[in-house]
């Protein structure tokens, strides 16, 4: 029996959680017991922000960590979780993600390279505007504190004049609750398991974030010593937990966006026009990939996945 | 030479705690008027490494690291040294560890061009450096520490 | 390995070592990374031995502890405290025991600033202990009453354990940070209360009453408090007020008190500054090494598998809903004198609760006790976090055993708390209920 164990970035009551949870068991189930996949949830075996390091020292078999953490080791995979307003379905973000991995040899590279194989990527509702205050029109962000993160976040809150200010998750229910905050980009399921309508009772369908969140990840040496029927099996899984994702979290954002409703929250559709002069006062951010990953000769590649990106943004689902 | 050594570092960890506050002030001030610093996480996150692991040694030296003495009093002389030997023994070879994964982590980083994920893009090696640094340090300040203890030792043995 | 065997092993293992005085970040390290050897594989252990320390040094998060206890010595050695303790002493010389009053009532209060409980525990050992000696108060009470109120910070909002609570179990933050408003005076009012007995019955812990100052030198020494006052109000204004979290209440405490400090000795940074600012740094070095231990070993006993095994064993004896409370309690207290805090409530909270959920328990009740439970685990020894703070910020003149001697009584006071939040559950309910 092969013994691999699982660090999870996700606390196991989430619809992530809820994921790699039959992941495991599945795959336990069609390997027929030989394979025991031991998940411990809530960064129990370390961070996500070590479960690189620990997958390439062979500490941990398998994780589920976001690639944004780790932008040097994983450049052009972890640009759709660090590029704004990219997308507006989760659909899209799914077939982005599938085609990435499908289709740009140097993202299987990048991964090669750092000792580990990924499996699926979890689905992420769109984050729209959480707010104290309506926000209906661009204006209305101008001197707004906005919760940002990573390097190309700020960059979207300075466009629309909003203040970026970076902050931890714990701390987020507190600032909106003291005005630490104004703003946050997050999604209808994440506003609700936060707890943030109970002191932000305004969201804005601004696509602030659309894109993929923590993937799951194994070593290539916990790979390795599957045999290829086993390997497939996990393969397949992963396929299916995938699509499973993707219903349940489309499913959860359903059910919480009634929830948020009732509780008191008011939804304003930001109109297409306000969207459309924020979009333009961004800064390219697309060309900026580009030519970063040009400084580091990965620059066909990155233009590779800007064509993709264009084609699934086109595709309209 | 080592106590040198270990002083200049504290004085760094304590300059390293000094601006970790001023950046974070600065941050604040500026958030206030509508410019917050860029990558005070980041900043703030490497200077608390070099704070914490230059003192390591330094703390050493001055026996500031927190031990239980419950039993350790109401020993013989020489009992205790031996066992401050050994709880130096285990010092060291704790920190030899921490100290040759410090280092590997150190250069692994500086071939990857490891960086933070933050508005700065901040390099993560000098942080790591300082880990290893501060770990070897204390190495050097436990082998001289046992040799101090090993040649009382010997010289309460003499008749 | 058998994980009980390596649980049983590892234990043993820590108290041997802490025994014959090896320091304690050494001894959880070694512990733990030899469980992981043994019980896991050696890549584990080295593989940990790698990230973790990095991890918790790099830690945004953390930043807050040494910037904290910067702050505090700051205001001990440019000579404020000195000032302010003076004035507790004319206001409070006729009470017996006043400043044990002073620490309990000031803990409760910084607590409304910190969310951390060993942050509590270091700036109150730096602006409080000196003083309490000088008037001659006891050293081994002195140590625990700092240690013991140090705790407050986890009940009183700003706190990352409520937080994690709240998000783990799926239930509202705000109603939890209401809950504790009451269980929070509560324990301040528990601990005056169990002072005020405790220096009646064995008055040689507190030095003999002085007649009443009259009240204009009380007016007067008011006078004193302006420096720490004036902090005070900047940090607990600027979170209350929104201007910045709670997170860069550390950096703003730090720089803050350094200003005060400069008009306080009219410009001056002889002698003062540059000695702070060291001490800060062993203090924030020596608590961080044994961070770093109690992570290594925490994980483990995760990693390993011994929490599960444990949590099964306690859920074969089927109790009702105080049993059940009274069960979580003696669980936790136990696992509490061993495991780091956030590890203990991520890694036993997603088996404790559904329990508690089938048998109905209140789950915003079940937050408070288990956060009052969180509160006692930093307090009991052997690895008692606040216990360590305490004795590192007090630097060579206390010992270990000094400072448990000196948490005891308030070791029996929380157990008192406890029992009436599980017995009341109103005390928890009230508030929060009738928002
Ligand atoms: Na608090
Ligand atoms: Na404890």
């Amino acid at each position: 029996q092969t013994v691999l164990n699982f660090n999870s970035q996700v606390l196991e009551s989430t619809v992530s959680g809820k994921v790699e949870k039959w992941f495991a068991e599945e795959v336990t189930k069609r390997t027929n017991g030989e394979v025991k996949i031991k998940v411990f949830f809530g960064e129990g075996l370390g961070r996500a922000t070590e479960s690189l390091s620990l997958m390439s020292d062979g500490a941990v078999d398998l994780a589920s960590m976001s690639a944004g953490f780790y932008p040097a080791e994983l450049p052009l995979t972890s640009a759709p979780n660090s590029i704004p307003m990219a997308l507006s379905t989760v659909s899209q973000s799914m077939q982005l993600m599938t085609r990435l991995l499908n289709e740009v040899p140097a993202i299987r590279e990048e991964h090669k390279q750092n000792g580990i194989r990924a499996l699926f990527f979890h689905n992420l509702n769109p984050y729209y505007l959480v707010s104290t205050s309506p926000l209906t029109k661009l204006s209305d962000l101008n001197g707004k504190k906005m919760r940002t993160w990573g390097s190309e976040m700020p960059k979207l809150a300075a466009a629309a004049g909003a203040i970026p200010v970076t902050l931890g998750l714990a701390e987020l229910y507190e600032s909106l609750s003291r005005g630490g905050i104004d703003v946050a980009p997050f999604s209808y399921d994440y506003v609700r398991d936060y707890r943030l309508y109970e002191v932000a009772p305004h969201i804005s369908t601004v696509p602030a974030f659309v894109g993929p969140t923590g993937g799951v990840w194994i070593s290539e040496a916990a790979w390795s010593r599957l045999s290829p029927e086993q390997q497939d099996i996990v393969n397949q899984v992963a396929e299916e937990a995938l699509q499973r994702d993707y219903d349940e979290v489309t499913g959860a954002a359903d059910v919480a966006r009634e929830y948020l409703e009732q509780n008191g929250v008011t939804i304003h559709e930001f109109p297409e026009e306000e969207l459309a002069k924020w979009r333009d006062a961004n800064p390219d951010f697309f060309a900026d990939f580009v030519s970063s990953m040009t400084a580091s000769g990965k620059g066909d590649a990155a233009e590779h996945m800007v064509r993709i990106w264009e084609e699934v943004r086109g595709s309209g689902e | 030479m080592i106590a040198n050594l270990n002083r200049y570092a504290a004085t760094l960890a304590g300059i390293a705690l000094l601006l970790m506050a001023i950046v974070g002030a600065l941050d604040v001030v500026g958030a206030t008027t509508g410019r917050p610093l860029v990558g005070t996480h980041e900043i703030t996150e490497t200077l608390m490494v070099i704070a914490i692991f230059m003192a390591l040694a330094s703390a050493q030296q001055r026996n500031a690291h927190i031990r239980v003495e419950l039993f350790t009093r109401q020993l013989s002389p020489s009992l205790q040294v031996a066992l401050s030997v050994f709880a130096l023994v285990c010092s060291l070879a704790c920190f030899a560890l921490i100290a040759y994964f410090g280092w590997s982590s150190t250069l692994r980083s500086i071939s990857t061009g490891e960086f933070r994920q933050g508005q700065l893009g901040f390099p993560v090696w000098p942080a790591r450096m300082a880990l290893a640094l501060g770990s070897t340090l204390m190495v050097l300040q436990c082998l001289r520490e046992i040799f101090v203890g090993l040649t009382t030792r010997s010289r309460a043995e003499q008749p | 390995m058998d994980e009980t065997v390596v649980g049983i092993i590892s234990v043993l293992g820590m108290l041997g070592l802490l025994i014959s005085g090896v320091p304690v970040g050494v001894t959880l390290s070694i512990v733990g990374v030899a469980g992981m050897y043994f019980g896991l594989s050696s890549s584990f252990a080295f593989g940990q031995l790698r990230s973790l320390p990095f991890s918790v040094s790099s830690n945004y998060a953390f930043a807050i502890l040494p910037l904290f206890v910067l702050m505090g010595i700051v205001a001990e050695r440019s000579g404020m405290t000195v000032k302010l303790f003076d004035a507790a002493h004319v206001w409070l010389r006729s009470v017996r025991g006043g400043l044990y009053q002073v620490v309990i009532a000031g803990s409760a209060m910084f607590a409304a600033i910190s969310g951390s409980t060993v942050v509590n525990a270091i700036v109150f050992t730096r602006m409080a202990f000196p003083e309490m000696i000088r008037h001659g108060y006891s050293r081994s009470l002195s140590l625990g009453c700092i240690a013991s109120a140090g705790s407050f910070a986890a009940m009183i909002p700003p706190s990352a354990t409520m937080v994690i609570y709240a998000i783990m179990t799926e239930q509202s933050v705000g109603q939890l940070l209401l809950a504790g408003i009451i269980p929070g005076i509560l324990s301040a009012v528990a601990y005056a209360l169990g002072i005020m007995i405790l220096v009646r019955v064995a008055p040689g812990l507190a030095p003999a009453t002085l007649p009443a100052h009259p009240m204009k030198d009380k007016l007067r020494a008011l006078t004193w408090v302006w420096p720490v006052a004036l902090l005070f109000v900047i940090v607990m204004g600027g979170i209350y007020g929104g201007l910045f979290p709670p997170s860069a209440a550390g950096a703003v405490g730090a720089t803050g008190i350094i200003l005060i400090a400069l008009l306080f000795t009219r410009g001056s940074l002889k002698g003062w500054l540059y000695p702070s600012l060291q001490e800060a740094a062993y203090i924030s070095c020596t608590i961080f090494i044994i961070l770093i231990g109690g992570l290594l070993f925490s994980r483990m006993l995760v990693a390993v598998g011994i929490i599960p095994e444990l949590v099964a064993f306690f859920r074969s004896f089927e109790l009702g809903p105080i049993g059940f409370l009274i069960g979580v309690s003696i669980f936790l207290i136990i696992l509490g004198c061993f495991l780091d805090t956030t590890s203990m409530l991520v890694v036993t909270l997603p088996f404790l609760f559904p329990i508690s959920q089938e048998i109905g328990v209140n789950p915003i009740w079940f937050g408070i006790i288990v956060v009052k439970l969180i509160e006692i685990s930093v307090i009991t020894p052997p690895i008692g976090l606040n216990l360590f703070a305490v004795q590192s910020a007090a630097g060579p003149e206390a010992s270990f055993s000094e400072i448990v001697r000196g948490v005891m009584p308030f070791l029996l006071i929380e157990l008192v708390v406890l029992a009436l939040l599980i017995a009341v559950p109103g005390l928890s309910l009230w508030i929060p209920n009738s928002i």
